[in-house]
């Protein structure tokens, strides 16, 4: 039998198994026009038995509670959330200031409040070009 | 159902989901449009110009616009149209009521219209408790 070789749609796969409400950054662009694709995501929030929100952010410097998130993303409690963005399309962010930080932060509350991480820790994985 | 200005949501109630369709998803709340408990499967965004918008959900029957924490948010494409799965899984589930409106800033605070020209707006989702 003979294998056949695919390519791999994204560069690069962001893991942080221990993401709880400190900002944690994907990528930095570092100028102007700078772009980054964002693929999906997947949280896992089974060692909770409180919903956490996970909240994406594409900003120059990312302060938890404060900037306002791009995407805001409910896991329920004791589960696993799996979002391919855009259907799998991806979004691609351009960045307008540079610095500009794709990142994230996983805390308990809804909105643009909230700076307090679940009692444990939630796993995400992001997927970028 | 309320929509506070002229009506732009059409729904298909098939026996096991719903299909919501809003021509004009914009910054009037719409409320509660199960009329109760929903589970949220999947969202497709249009956008027909260089718009500037966030779709926020509230699980509120009566949320404030500006004050009540949005509990899922996406930002709207640009000049295209996006259509995904909110979750994999087992959808998002709403228990208190699906609430969602459209502005232009993120996060809980804001209540401007998206920039520029119209947000379209369908959404699948399974009416009750799952």
């Amino acid at each position: 039998m003979t294998m056949t070789a695919y390519g791999q749609l994204e560069n690069q796969t962001f893991e942080d198994t221990v993401a709880n409400g400190t900002a944690e950054t994907i990528l930095s662009l570092a100028a102007e026009n700078d772009t980054i694709t964002l693929y999906g995501f997947e949280a896992d929030n089974t060692q909770n038995d409180e919903a956490v929100y996970v909240k994406v952010y594409f900003v120059a410097t990312i302060t938890v509670g404060t900037s306002l998130p791009t995407y805001i993303l409910k896991v329920p409690a004791s589960s696993k959330r799996y979002l391919p963005v855009s259907g799998g399309a991806g979004r691609t962010f351009t960045a307008t200031a540079t610095p500009e930080d794709l990142g994230f932060a996983v805390v308990t509350d809804p909105g643009t409040g909230g700076t307090v991480g679940p009692t444990n820790d939630v796993g995400v994985v992001a997927k970028t070009d | 159902m309320t929509d506070g200005t002229t009506p732009t949501i059409s729904i298909s109630k098939f026996p096991g989901f719903w299909i919501v369709k809003d021509a004009d998803a914009d910054e009037t709340v719409e409320k509660d449009i199960a009329a109760g408990p929903c589970t949220l499967v999947a969202v497709r965004m249009k956008t027909t110009g260089a718009v500037v918008g966030h779709l926020k959900f509230f699980d509120d029957e009566n949320p404030v616009l500006g004050t009540t924490d949005p509990i899922e948010q996406y930002p709207v494409p640009q000049t295209d149209t996006e259509s995904f799965p909110v979750n994999l899984l087992d959808g998002i589930k709403f228990e208190n009521g699906l609430s969602y409106a459209c502005t232009e800033e993120a996060g809980t605070a804001g209540t401007s219209a998206p920039t520029v020209g119209l947000v379209e707006l369908e959404l699948i989702l399974i009416p009750g408790v799952s």
